[in-house]
């Protein structure tokens, strides 16, 4: 049993369909990537499945429970957590709590000790954010505010974390950190499904990928045969700007 | 207009025309005038709060300077048989209550420059209840409690009016409101308005002196609420401070609530049927105010956004559809010539509380040049960005542009000298267009004024084809021609970044800052922007770009800065940056090397 299986998903605004039939799995201990140019209904997908738009059509289970008619905190509950794009932190809350938030009901069940562990990974994986734990996160620069925000999806330790353009807004040096730091979350088993726009990072560092178009999904495959589709590689990794 | 609707429009006019012969009786005509009174006050709160995003409950006090203006006035001039004969104190009466409330209107707006929301809402409550308070108080002038009796009716040369014929002066007068409302919304001024409400920010990047647009939406709303004012004195024939309490301030606002804020028909809808609703739920008796609150809390529960809520958003997108933003008018193809101004950096020191983001830096950028400023997350890049472009004044420092200090005071100053920019954190206009944004983008550049927006003259039709000419141009440079007519809430992340680039290319700037472009979009994308940057390069513009992509960085700029913890760490070209140890060490890392 997958640990996430999508089946024939469709998302629509109205009458505009942005996710038109998109079927796909993730398994347990797995990252899978998805492409797609702005537009292609990406983060319109991300957000059904963890409950934030209805879909229209379609199933998505999780850990083999059907979700897709669900609100989005009992979907958050159940351990599936989203990285929004554009970070959406508590501006006005200090950094520790934001964090501590993120940790609300791992908190209200008594996790201290579970949640002062996650917080001294995060601190090792984002050194910045310790020396920025008591400022408000509205005082963040950019890039520290998505380290928040990613952080802040990693201290409810979920099962599987949707991450949503981690990379934007990040300096190269720590984007490396960054995806280092997925592989070693896969590495401890959590499943991540990542949507990026830097096809070469998402792509080095997943098991398999899809590229999505006008909302269906037009290449799959493992990211070794997806570096080596040229049409791939003239839209999305393509180098010389 | 469609035909559809130009038919529905005129059976709702020849209806309300019709309304005075069909029922017998002067009760329900006079209830017609009352609701277009009330109608004409809704439309002004509605360009405030509906549009503006400005909430006022102090409205019924603006809708008294116009009742007790004319009220004095005419009973003055009453006197005189030259205005007996001929009326025409009624009208200078309607004209000076009308001014009088729209200059309260701007001493109201003073607060609303420093308050926002609730604050403001509190604010105004205050000022309703000063006006109310002098109203009572000043016997001398006011009447005090009894008010002023025996106001003159409303004549037209040596006719007087009876209610019948008021009526459909009246009504007249509705709608000539409800259309000065619409092409007032529909111009480029309502635009901004528009705008406002959704974030002053942008606006004020776009070169809009913010304060000023407040004070004249102000202005105009209140002009609308004394005017209405006006008509209800002479309607009434007698004014007490009762009809100007708190609770007709609270009414108009719901009345705009109701309807639908921000919607052309809800304000007078919702002023209709609040005002007619008491009158039909007669037979309740002692429970009518009970029912005709649960009705109203009922629609506002099933009917968030007010009646004309529900179809507000595609009505408003078809409006200004056929309206100007889809005439069909071919892009302009080429890019005017610009003077790109030199920029330098002179000991620029910012901090927050103990944290310093920039100490000490300085650097030149050169007139017509692709310059990039790099390095880590938090070394101060968005801060330097955010004082050349007003958002903060620096601790210490210089900025010169072409050899003369700028004088920097806000984000319309550093606008209206050449100096544009976009936002990191994006700051869209809600669910305007994405050609309504780039149009908001060249209001510095409109040469009409208000009237021209209201009668539509020549010289504002010209000028309309004209920027949507250039916007179009923009699209297409961009490359989003086709999401034109795109509320901007449903677009992508990456396309909205696209948005604000046109939006600032529209204020026709002389140093383009933008704050990672790039964020968002992919390799084809990427090579689609680094040829717009390139383009702007060529017809001379400025251009400092903050941007994590080195690829980008690297294939278009001139020369680069790096910044770290708020130091610059290196300044050179390209090929000299992706080898210095510093910048590798503290930004590239070492992987973008072997890369």
């Amino acid at each position: 049993m997958s640990l996430l299986e999508v089946n024939d998903l469709h998302v629509a605004y109205g009458e505009l369909g942005v996710v038109r039939g998109v079927s796909f799995s993730v398994e347990r201990g797995e990252i899978v990537t998805i492409l797609g140019s702005n537009g292609a209904g990406k983060t319109t997908m991300l957000r059904s499945l963890a409950g934030l738009i209805r879909p229209t059509g379609g199933s998505v289970q999780f850990a083999g429970r059907h979700i897709q008619n669900l609100p989005p905190h009992v979907i958050a509950n159940l351990g599936l957590a989203l990285v929004p794009e554009g970070r959406q932190l508590f501006p006005e809350h200090t950094v520790r709590e934001n964090l501590e938030l993120g940790a609300y009901r791992r908190l209200r069940d008594g996790g201290r000790e579970g949640f002062k562990r996650s917080l001294a990974d995060i601190f090792e994986l984002f050194p910045r954010i310790q020396e920025r734990l008591e400022q408000p996160a509205g005082l963040l620069s950019g890039g520290e505010q998505q380290m928040v925000a990613i952080a802040r999806a990693l201290v409810a330790s979920p099962q599987l974390l949707l991450l949503d353009e981690p990379s934007l807004g990040l300096a190269p040096i720590i984007l490396r950190t960054i995806f280092d730091t997925f592989t070693q979350l896969k590495a401890r088993g959590l499943t991540i499904l990542i949507v990026e726009q830097m096809a070469w990072l998402g792509l080095e560092i997943c098991d398999r990928a899809h590229v999505l178009e006008t909302g269906r999904f037009t290449v799959s495959g493992t990211s070794k045969e997806l570096i080596a589709n040229p049409r791939v590689m003239e839209a999305y990794l393509g180098v010389s700007a | 207009m469609r035909g559809a609707e130009a038919i529905t429009l005129a059976l709702v006019i020849g209806a309300m025309a019709a309304m005075p012969l069909v029922v017998g009786g002067t009760y329900y005509t006079y209830l017609g005038i009352i609701v277009f009174i009330y109608g004409i006050v809704a439309i002004g709160l509605n360009i405030l709060s509906g549009y503006a995003g400005q909430f006022s409950l102090g409205h019924a006090a603006l809708m008294a300077m116009g009742a007790y203006t004319t009220a004095l006035l005419t009973k003055t001039l009453a006197a005189f048989p030259f205005f007996a004969q001929t009326g025409l104190h009624i009208w200078l009466g309607i004209v000076c209550g009308t001014i009088i409330a729209a200059l309260f209107g701007i001493v109201l707006a003073i607060p609303a420059l420093r308050v926002r929301g609730p604050y403001l809402a509190m604010v105004t409550i205050a000022f309703g209840w000063v006006v109310w308070k002098i109203l009572q108080e000043w016997v001398s002038v006011t009447g005090g409690d009894l008010g002023i009796s025996s106001i003159p009716k409303p004549q037209i040369g040596a006719l007087r009016l009876g209610t019948p014929q008021f009526y459909y002066v009246v009504l007249a007068l509705f709608l000539a409101a409800l259309a000065t409302q619409y092409r007032l919304i529909n111009s480029h001024f309502g635009m901004q308005v528009r705008a406002i409400k959704h974030s002053e920010i942008a606006v004020a990047s776009v070169g809009i002196d913010v304060y000023r647009l407040k004070v004249v939406v102000f202005a105009i709303s209140a002009a609308f609420a004394g005017f209405g004012g006006t008509l209800f004195a002479h309607q009434q024939n007698y004014i007490n401070p009762d009809s100007f309490q708190f609770f007709s301030s609270v009414f108009f606002l719901l009345a705009v609530l109701f309807g639908g804020a921000g919607t052309m028909l809800g304000p007078v809808i919702g002023a209709a049927v609040l005002t007619l609703l008491p009158e039909m739920l007669h037979d309740f008796d002692k429970y009518r105010l009970i029912v005709y609150g649960c009705l109203i809390l009922l629609t506002l529960y099933f009917l968030p956004r007010g009646v004309m809520g529900l179809a507000a958003r595609t009505a408003r997108f078809e409006e200004s559809r056929r309206d100007q933003a889809t005439r069909s008018i071919e892009a302009l193809t080429t890019l005017p010539r610009t003077s790109g101004a030199e920029l330098q950096i002179e000991g620029l020191s910012r901090s927050f509380g103990g944290l310093v983001a920039l100490s000490d830096v300085s650097f030149r950028i050169a007139g017509g040049s692709i310059h990039a400023l790099i390095g880590p997350n938090g070394a101060g890049k968005t801060t330097l960005i955010n004082i050349v472009s007003g958002v903060y004044r620096a601790d210490a420092g210089r900025v010169i542009v072409d050899g003369l200090e700028a004088k920097i005071g806000s984000i319309h100053a550093a606008a209206r000298q050449g100096i544009v920019r976009t936002f990191q954190t994006l700051k869209m206009f809600g669910d305007m267009t994405v050609i309504e944004h780039v149009l908001i983008g060249m209001a510095r550049h409109a040469r009409v004024n208000l009237w021209d927006a209201t009668v539509r003259s020549r010289r504002y039709r010209e000028q309309t084809d004209r920027q949507l000419r250039e916007a179009r141009n923009l699209l297409s440079l961009i490359g989003i021609s086709h999401l034109e007519q795109v509320p901007a809430t449903d677009l992508a992340y990456g396309h909205r970044r696209l948005v604000e680039i046109a939006r600032a290319l529209a204020v026709h700037p002389r140093i383009l800052l933008l704050d990672e472009p790039a964020a968002g979009l992919v390799a084809e994308e990427i090579r689609a922007l680094a040829t717009v940057i390139r383009k702007l390069k060529d017809v001379g513009m400025t251009l400092v770009l903050v941007e994590h992509h080195m690829e980008l960085v690297l294939s278009v700029s001139d020369r680069i800065t790096v910044l770290d913890h708020g130091a610059v760490i290196a300044d050179g070209i390209p090929s000299d940056i992706r080898r210095d140890e510093r910048v590798i060490a503290a930004y590239l890392g070492p992987s973008h090397v072997a890369a």
